[in-house]
């Protein structure tokens, strides 16, 4: 692997043991592999891509304030996802009284991802719509399982839900889309 | 993407100047261990300031043990709790503080059914206020001892691990001092074990969530 690229998932584990020695270059190629997923993670769960942004640089923070915290050989992603997530809720929780989640205006829609289950649904602006029409929940542990490709019992760790509640949600959000979009197609 | 990208730099300024080496945390199970060490030296200090009470049945020995076992997987909980990307489920949270309540009852109905001993009128309100204070000074240390341990990680959850860690405490600390206190009248095994095993818990959430486990983002 050449320093230059996004490193692959199964050398994550050995950089952030690189990082935990105190090498830069290795936080530098974690960054790599992780910023471009946990900016999507964040933006599914802003819907802002400027939220997202500023919550990306207070994970990679947190991230590394917590370094100790991750014990090899596990899997990274988990547990820089898990992070992610509560930096969000730290967020939400002092800034969500003035600052309700609601609805995104079909325009303000970042680019979150569409899961590949869902690619032949429709165009993918319209599963995004209706992604972001999904409850939160759902939706989440949908993302996590088709896009990054995380476990039930990964997508439970993370949450603090046990993996069969995992399991539920995304198979429950993943009908309601289809559901949705087959509202959509229906209708055009 | 790397080269170019004004995050990154921005990250790699805060990060270089604290980028000393750091060793990972030990597995929760084995972290939680250190709560032998405590019983062990909570049980000979009691030893110690009260007569040794060497002659207690066997069943005291196994309620004793079980409730610091049940101690232990509470702290372990707690400390679970605090690994990012490896937190117990609601459920689990909310077993583990159920069995900090049912365990000792459990125990207390079983003494009670097997070795009842009602408590003299007389000496009610001083042994209560004995059994009270010493379970506090016994689990305030052990409390103190699992949030500086939940605190090196990043419990998520900061009320549930803290109260976890508290009712830890409290359960490890009526755990030990089942060996000394062998009266059951209601009462007093309600107020005077059950207060302590409630205060602690409650201290180690109210730590958790307004000192201890405040994180700046």
């Amino acid at each position: 692997m050449s320093d230059d690229q996004e490193p692959d998932e199964e050398d994550l584990p050995a950089l952030m043991v690189a990082y935990q020695r105190g090498e830069l270059a290795a936080f530098e190629r974690l960054y790599a592999g992780l910023a471009p997923p946990l900016r999507q993670y964040l933006r599914s769960l802003t819907f802002n891509a400027a939220t997202a942004e500023d919550l990306l640089q207070e994970a990679f923070l947190q991230l590394h304030r917590s370094r100790r915290t991750y014990r090899p050989p596990r899997p990274v992603k988990p547990w820089a996802f898990s992070i992610a997530r509560n930096v969000y809720r730290m967020d939400r929780r002092s800034d969500g009284r003035r600052r309700r989640h609601e609805a995104p205006a079909e325009e303000d829609l970042p680019e979150i991802p569409v899961p590949a289950a869902a690619d032949d649904l429709a165009g993918r602006t319209e599963v995004r719509r209706a992604l972001a029409g999904l409850p939160s929940e759902g939706r989440e542990s949908l993302l996590l399982h088709h896009v990054w490709g995380f476990s039930f019992g990964e997508i439970g760790g993370l949450l603090g839900i046990r993996g069969g509640t995992a399991k539920l949600r995304a198979h429950r959000a993943l009908a309601a889309l289809k559901r949705t979009m087959a509202g959509t197609n229906d209708r055009e | 993407m790397t080269v170019n990208d004004p995050l990154l730099d921005k990250l790699r300024a805060r990060i270089t100047p604290d980028l000393r080496p750091v060793r990972p945390l030990r597995p929760a199970w084995l972290r939680a261990l250190t709560l032998l060490p405590w019983s062990l030296l909570g049980l000979a200090v009691l030893t110690a300031m009260f007569s040794p009470r060497w002659g207690v049945s066997a069943l005291t020995w196994v309620v004793s043990g079980v409730q610091i076992f049940v101690a232990y997987v509470l702290l372990w909980t707690a400390l679970r709790e605090a690994e990012p990307g490896g937190r117990p489920s609601g459920l689990a949270l909310g077993l583990a503080a159920g069995a900090a309540f049912a365990v000792p009852l459990a125990v207390y109905l079983l003494i009670l059914h097997a070795q009842p001993r009602p408590m003299p009128a007389a000496r009610e309100w001083r042994v209560g206020l004995e059994c009270l204070s010493v379970e506090i000074a016994l689990g305030l240390p052990a409390a103190a001892l699992g949030l500086w341990l939940a605190q090196r990680g990043l419990p998520l959850r900061r009320a549930a691990a803290g109260a976890l860690v508290g009712l830890a405490a409290g359960v490890g600390a009526v755990g030990i001092w089942t060996l000394f206190c062998p009266f059951t009248s209601a009462f007093h095994v309600l107020t005077a074990h059950g207060g302590p095993l409630l205060l602690l818990g409650l201290a180690g959430l109210f730590l958790a969530v307004f000192v201890l486990f405040r994180r700046r983002l």
